[in-house]
């Protein structure tokens, strides 16, 4: 009633632009229901089309009165009929007058008409109902407040086409999460709108597609369902099929190509089956083209994307087809040089979709090139291609930037383009620059990206290292979200592989051994995993192990024994057990393990374990501790064969894996030199 | 024997089975292309259906049914001849053997390893042969020559059976099996060297291979040399003359000595390798969308294969794509050469098992590639007309087959085709139109000077609005004008009231020439001509040739026993005629009397079926009048016209129109053209009028039918209907025709059509059954129908109204102008049919 309250106000500020509508509204309190009547009707006549006289009925209060006549039985069905259509006109204006509209409760009210008997005041009312819905700032919630409201939209899906396709649109729009779609599906959405594709009219066919696409929107439950569903006797992916057409309308072809593209990636559909390979594929592919409209464009783009995401032979179809990487470098060509100048209008246009079309290129080439090598070249080797990414870093868009960053983190996985293209552009710069302060979302896509830029082979490293990453990525292990604290240690790891003896105590001294044994309780075995990995590599050379060992071993050998102890995978203890191993490869650091009894029985458990990786790991151990030619290998090796290890070696000998006898023969050498 | 003969069986069943899978596939070819291509008249512009023997060049081999390619480069030329040899020496082999001379047969196995063998190479292979003549056993010797022969035979078609298995087969004594074995075994070393001095004298170019060949038709005899020759000649026939082969002939040649496998290595690179083949036909641009795929069965050694198109007169000794007018796109790199011998990258390579397909867009003269279905995007953009799909080998082994429709394309051809058809469709819809008659007749004529693209939506658009009756001022004008013309007044006269159109001529005129019409279909000419002379009384003055024509068709009508004036004399009167009460005659009537045979040499009874069919055609005329006079079947009349108008008819209406010009040019000429244009074109017009009317029929057949039936089972055509008054009638009507003509000879000089029109009439008094003389045709009511659109059309003319409908005419131009575009090669005629706009 906000619009109400306000009025007395606004009035007096607009009287005089409101003075003109006022007469409107004074004929709705007409005693006379004839006059109400043509009143409305005059209403109704003075608000098609004409956004200023929307706005001024609303500041006068005439959805209130509108409302209550339209509730009122006693006003007559013509009346409450003209009354919806007036208010439907209504919410076709602004956002404001939506929400005024809705702040009025206008929604229970219309909903309340769709149970009485006349078909005609029904059709208005969901008219009205699906133009309030379509509105981006109506809440989707109020169409599930009431459970009856949906199965009764159900039951008026037969009573005639206007029904039919305002439902379906109502529907589309208001299913946004899992829990809408599961609501709609356990109503029999899909039985009940099935036969509407095949309908005679094409905007319930067009409107009902549309609800399909929602539903089967990374819905397993849904897609399942669909892929048996039959119309008139043919499977429903084949509907789909007929639908993309090249010569059926566009909105068509894209929206079948939604449907079956999220019915494949729901598992629905296999992504070798024809239906996805030759045509949604190749739909999606012309709906890139330059030939259709901007938001064709991006959709089309966008939904390739996410069709060919998990699927290397798709990316490799998409990547020849209809020169697809060529065709996307003209996405980011918005706005033209030429229109600035010429129009206006245009301009505005371009300027519009420039974002979207260029979040959407950058997606697309991120699913392109994410397991092909030569996709990858292919579009590196596209004009202006890095430049492109590395503006589109620092772009003021977030979804541009989180694009481009995608794309950049799929390019990151070749090698070879590390070591050239990635460091002619200086990619890092931006990447460092993004990460400061970026929201989660491009965060982790970012991190994920220096990782691979972290790698050892690749030149970005050093001046990575040099710009601070230590103490970012340090910052990252503490996040709350288990993915940044992954790409975070993982970056680490990558960055101790091989590195100097300064870069490894930086990495400590950042880090905190506090922060290290933290992250090896992590509920995460990713996290945990790539902890592991890091103390792996930062044990490793022998003067480093020593170096680390003497400051930190009490700590590392806790932690050791706390893992080996604990409830963990295969991968995990193994990791670990190549930790001791490289612990017993050190010179003082050897003393660690053999003065702790506790980590020998360890070892010797694991040795006579079932599983021949960690059979490997530990032998690999004990071979370490009771290396020859090393100071002190006598009296390790007398100890060790004390504890009954030697037995264990010999049997060890007779292994059935070969890499296991080797391991465990040179061992006994050990012994025997 | 046995052997040889079992293994003829199996040969000849799998070409029966070939036969018939051959039949189906024609058939599923046949289907297909129609289905693709309906806007194709192939009779005119026939469709590639499979690789030209005649347009290759000679490195290049055909096989199965000329759909298969391989490469056979410059020896293989003469190797095939050389296995056509060996097929002929192992027959007479055979022979020998069975003869039992041995002697003989030593001698040539010799003589045929020596054919066999580059020199150098001959050394090695007698080593096989160390008991030559000697210890082994003769089955074993021949068995181990057929295998060296096979085996050299076979590498030439690039089969992979097993020596083994083939020596089973070939044998006209059979091989123990483990002797088999060893001879293969042993003869693997003998097999290779053959194929490497194969391969080496391959690049040696031929002078060091014709040497060889020299060297052993020197030493050859009696029934080798033959063969041998052939081989030799066919070798001595592959280019020789340009500097660049021998510059590369004697580089490898001096290279192969030392080193043979880097000669191998080379061969085939270079473009003088290169060899194309091109279709039988070029691509008609009324396909609108054409489309063919090859599959390559083999990328052979280094995989420089091309596919694309290329125009007549190119060189064939080159890849598609390095000459002008052709285009191409290469296995090897995926690039694609424009005319040009430097590629563009284009799409990804292919190679052994993918399936490339080609589509030419005639529409907008472009040009993509599929691989394995999947679309890789515009390739060449203005592409000239007239196409051929060509494809280009260059190194040895490269086989690929052709799908120019035989099998289900990879790619949907079929719904790119759709897309192209809508478009097409929603250029004609959206095409901006102009608001009077005029405009529309000059813009028809100005794209059809043009032929610019554009002219189809034009033309198809007048076309549409053809079938879209009311609103539209022009429109009803143009189907009123239709409807005027061929004398449908009431028809006419409502559609008038319906759309407040004013009828260019009095509605008394129409009614007038409808009659007259009316009369004409008839066959009452003689009342015809009267009410003519009365209504038009200039007209028939002013046009003796009309009145001549009428006449002499009034002779045919008395002949026929149709005209009043012979039917007033005992001839019987059509059944639906109002103006004739009197009962139609029954033939069981005493008025048949036997003189009427003895006067005319046989009295004739015709089949009643016959008759039949003649009667409905002539009811159905009188009922024409009838109908259209019938106002609640007006709506309806109107509706069905244009759909009437079939294509062929607008085709020759369109023809006499363009005769038109001439006939104003030379006024001498003018009657003769007037007749002329009587008997071609207009007469086509008229048989539309005809259609018009038995469509109508269809609706009145129901209460027709059984009056008709009567009449039927008793009709019997006599001449002059059977009445003696009658023929004498006849008789003295023909001499009056005969002084008639002689006296127009006299005034306006010899006319033979004039004179060929007369003589056909008289000869059907030559017949003792005219209706089914050579000349009876002209005794069909259809006849009447060229004479009731001359005369209809000389009284428009002197109303000074047009002796064309303009509906018509349109169509006429229409589709002239559709057929126009098919012919100077735009493409977008394939999707815009005359008939798809007059439902």
């Amino acid at each position: 009633m906000a619009c109400l309250l306000e009025a007395p106000l606004r009035i007096s500020v607009l009287s005089e632009v409101t003075a003109s509508s006022r007469h409107y509204v004074d004929r709705l309190f007409d005693p006379d229901p004839q006059k109400v009547l043509l009143g409305v009707i005059d209403m109704k006549n003075a608000v098609i089309g004409n956004n200023k006289q929307k706005a001024n009925l609303i500041v006068l209060g005439a959805v209130p009165r509108l409302l209550y006549l339209l509730q009122q039985d006693s006003s007559g069905a013509e009346l409450r009929t003209e009354c919806a259509v007036v208010l439907g006109s209504l919410a076709m204006g602004t956002e404001n007058n939506v929400k005024s509209l809705v702040d009025c409760h206008i929604i229970p009210a219309l909903l309340q008409g769709l149970l009485s008997q006349d078909l005609k005041f029904i059709e208005a009312c969901l008219r009205c109902l699906r133009t309030v819905f379509i509105s981006t700032v109506t809440p989707v919630q109020l169409l599930y407040t009431d459970a009856a409201v949906i199965p009764h939209l159900m039951s008026l899906l037969s009573r005639s086409r206007r029904t039919q396709e305002y439902i379906c649109q109502i529907f589309s729009h208001c299913c946004k999460t899992p829990d809408h779609q599961t609501i709609l599906y356990n109503h029999g959405a899909i039985q009940n709108i099935a036969h509407l594709l095949i309908s005679s009219s094409y905007k319930v066919q067009m409107q009902a597609l549309k609800c399909f696409s929602v539903l089967a929107y990374e819905n397993p439950q849904v897609s399942m369902t669909l892929v048996n569903v039959l119309v008139d006797g043919e499977l429903l992916s084949q509907v789909f099929v007929r639908m993309m057409q090249r010569d059926k309308p566009i909105e068509m072809q894209l929206t079948a190509a939604k449907c079956l593209t999220y019915m494949c990636r729901a598992g629905a559909i296999r992504t070798d089956d024809n239906c996805i390979v030759l045509k949604t594929l190749p739909c999606l592919v012309r709906m890139c083209s330059k030939e259709r409209l901007l938001e064709e464009r991006v959709d089309g783009a966008e939904t390739l994307a996410y069709l060919i995401e998990p699927d290397v032979e798709l990316q490799r179809i998409a990547s020849i087809t209809d020169h697809l990487i060529a065709m996307l470098a003209d996405y980011f060509k918005y706005p033209s040089s030429v229109s600035a100048i010429t129009d206006i209008k245009r301009l505005d246009h371009d300027l519009k979709h420039a974002h979207e079309l260029r979040q959407a290129a950058f997606k697309l080439y991120a699913s392109l090139g994410a397991n092909d090598e030569d996709i990858r070249k292919k579009i590196i080797e596209t004009e202006n291609m890095m430049d492109r990414i590395v503006s589109g870093l620092s772009e003021s868009s977030i979804k541009v930037r989180l694009a481009a960053v995608r794309c950049l983190h799929s390019l990151s996985r070749s090698v070879q383009q590390l070591r050239t293209s990635f460091q002619d552009h200086a990619v890092w710069k931006p990447l460092m620059k993004l990460l400061q302060n970026a929201p989660e979302e491009v965060l982790v896509m970012a991190s994920s990206t220096l990782c691979n830029l972290l790698l050892e082979f690749s030149p970005s490293k050093e001046p990575i290292l040099e710009s601070g990453a230590i103490d970012l990525l340090c910052s990252l292990t503490q996040s709350e979200s288990p993915a940044l604290r992954v790409n975070g240690i993982w970056a680490l790891m990558n960055m101790a592989f091989q590195a100097e003896q300064k870069i490894k105590m930086d990495i400590l001294r950042a880090l905190s051994t506090e922060q290290l044994f933290r992250l090896l309780s992590d509920p995460d075995v990713n996290v945990l995993m790539k902890t592991l990995g890091l103390l792996r590599n930062l044990l490793s050379t022998r003067p480093h192990i020593d170096q680390i060992m003497s400051s930190h071993g009490k700590q590392i050998m806790q932690a050791v024994t706390l893992i080996l102890e604990g409830e963990h995978n295969i991968e995990v203890k193994e990791q670990t057990l190549c930790i001791l191993a490289n612990i017993a490869d050190g010179t003082t650091a050897k003393d660690l393990i053999m003065i702790n009894d506790d980590i020998l029985q360890k070892i010797k458990y694991y040795m006579g374990h079932s599983n021949v990786k960690l059979q490997l790991a530990a032998t690999f151990c004990i071979s370490n501790l009771i290396w020859n030619e090393e100071e002190g290998s006598q009296e390790r090796q007398d100890r060790l064969r004390e504890m009954g290890f030697v037995d264990i070696l010999h049997k060890l000998t007779q292994s059935t894996d070969p890499s296991l006898c080797d391991r465990a023969k040179t061992a006994m050498q050990q012994y025997l030199a | 024997m046995s052997g040889q003969a079992s293994g003829c069986g199996s040969l000849m069943s799998v070409v029966v089975h070939g036969d018939s899978a051959l039949n189906e596939q024609e058939k599923e070819l046949n289907q297909r292309l129609r289905l693709l291509y309906p806007a194709i008249n192939e009779q005119e512009t026939p469709l590639p259906r499979s690789w030209s023997p005649k347009d290759k060049f000679s490195y290049i081999g055909l096989s199965q049914n000329n759909l298969r390619v391989h490469y056979k480069g410059r020896q293989r030329a003469a190797k095939w001849q050389l296995a056509e040899f060996v097929r002929v020496a192992l027959k007479s082999e055979a022979q020998i053997l069975s003869t039992g001379r041995i002697g003989a047969w030593k001698k040539a196995s010799c003589r045929l390893i020596d054919v066999n063998q580059s020199p150098e190479d001959l050394g090695s292979q007698t080593s096989f042969f160390p008991g030559s003549g000697e210890g082994d056993s003769i089955g074993d010797r021949a068995a181990l020559l057929r295998l060296v022969l096979l085996e050299n035979f076979l590498h030439g078609e690039q089969s992979n059976r097993p020596a083994s298995t083939l020596a089973a087969w070939s044998g006209p004594k059979h091989l123990a099996q483990d002797k088999c074995s060893t001879a293969s075994k042993l003869f693997t070393g003998a097999v290779i060297s053959v194929k490497e001095s194969a391969v080496a004298a391959e690049s040696d170019g031929f002078e060091v291979c014709a040497d060889g060949r020299r060297r052993a038709v020197g030493g050859a005899e009696d029934g080798y040399t033959g063969a041998e020759s052939v081989g030799a000649r066919g070798l001595l026939r592959e280019p020789v003359g340009s500097p660049y082969s021998t510059r590369t002939a004697l580089h490898t040649v001096s290279k192969n000595y030392t080193k043979p496998l880097a000669v191998k290595e080379s061969h085939g690179k270079t473009p003088k390798d290169a060899a194309s083949v091109r279709a039988t036909h070029p691509i008609p641009a009324a396909c609108g969308i054409y489309y063919f795929e090859v599959k390559i069965v083999s990328k052979g050694r280094d995989g420089y294969m091309g596919i694309g198109l290329s125009a007549q007169g190119v060189n064939m000794n080159r890849l598609p794509g390095w000459d002008k007018q052709s285009y191409g796109y290469h296995g090897d790199d995926g690039h694609s050469f424009c005319s040009s011998g430097t590629g563009q990258p284009y799409g990804p390579t292919f190679t052994t098992g993918d399936v490339i397909g080609c589509c030419v867009n005639l529409i907008n003269n472009t040009c993509f590639y599929t691989k394995n279905g999947h679309s890789l995007g515009i390739a060449f953009t203005d592409l000239p007309p007239n196409l051929y799909p060509t494809v280009g080998l260059q190194t040895p082994g490269e086989v690929v087959d052709a799908n120019f429709g035989q099998h289900p394309f990879l790619f949907d051809i079929e719904d790119y085709r759709r897309e192209w058809q809508s478009k097409i469709q929603t250029q004609i819809d959206g095409f901006p139109t102009g608001d009077r008659e005029g405009e529309w007749q000059m813009m028809i004529q100005k794209q059809i000077t043009k032929t610019l693209q554009v002219s189809v939506t034009a033309v198809a658009k007048t076309i549409k609005r053809f079938e879209e009756t009311g609103i539209h001022e022009d429109r009803t004008r143009m189907v009123s004008s239709y409807l005027v013309h061929h004398g449908y007044c009431a028809t006419a006269e409502a559609f008038a009231k319906s759309t407040d159109q004013a009828v260019h001529e009095e509605l008394a005129s129409i009614k007038n020439r409808q009659k007259i019409q009316k009369l004409v279909l008839a066959g009452r000419m003689g009342e015809a001509i009267e009410t003519t002379q009365q209504l038009y009384p200039s007209l028939v003055e002013r046009n003796p040739n009309l009145l001549f024509m009428l006449k002499v068709r009034q002779f045919i009508e008395m002949v026929n026993g149709t005209d009043s004036e012979v039917r007033c004399l005992g001839g019987r009167s059509p059944k639906s005629q109002d103006s004739y009460p009197g009962s139609p005659r029954t033939f069981s009537s005493p008025s048949m009397s036997p003189s009427h045979s003895a006067n005319i040499h046989s009295l004739t009874l015709v089949k009643s079926s016959g008759s039949h069919g003649h009667l409905a055609g002539f009811d159905s005329n009188c009922s024409n009048g009838v109908i259209s006079n019938n106002a609640p079947n007006q709506s309806h009349c109107h509706k069905h016209q244009p759909s009437c108008l079939t294509t062929p008819d607008l085709n020759s209406i369109n023809n006499t129109r363009s005769q038109q010009p001439n006939s104003y040019t030379s006024s001498s000429n003018d009657v003769d053209m007037e007749t002329d244009r009587c008997s071609n074109g207009v007469s086509e017009l008229s048989s539309n009028g005809f259609l018009n009317g038995s469509s109508k029929h269809d609706h009145e057949m129901e209460e027709c039918e059984a009056e008709m039936d009567i009449d039927s089972t008793q009709l019997r055509r006599q001449l002059c209907g059977g009445s003696q008054a009658a023929i004498e009638r006849m008789i003295h009507f023909g001499r009056e025709l005969q002084a008639m003509s002689e006296q127009l000879r006299r005034e306006c000089g010899k006319n033979s059509t004039n004179k060929k029109m007369l003589k056909d009439a008289f000869s059907l008094l030559a017949y003792s059954d005219p209706w089914n003389s050579p000349v009876g045709y002209q005794l069909d009511s259809i006849q009447r129908e060229p004479v009731c659109s001359a005369l209809n059309s000389a009284i428009l003319e002197t109303h000074n109204l047009p002796k064309q409908p303009p509906l018509a005419q349109a169509m006429g131009q229409a589709t002239q102008c559709l057929g126009l575009m098919a012919r100077s090669g735009s493409g977008s005629c394939a999707f815009a049919a005359v008939e798809d706009y007059l439902h």
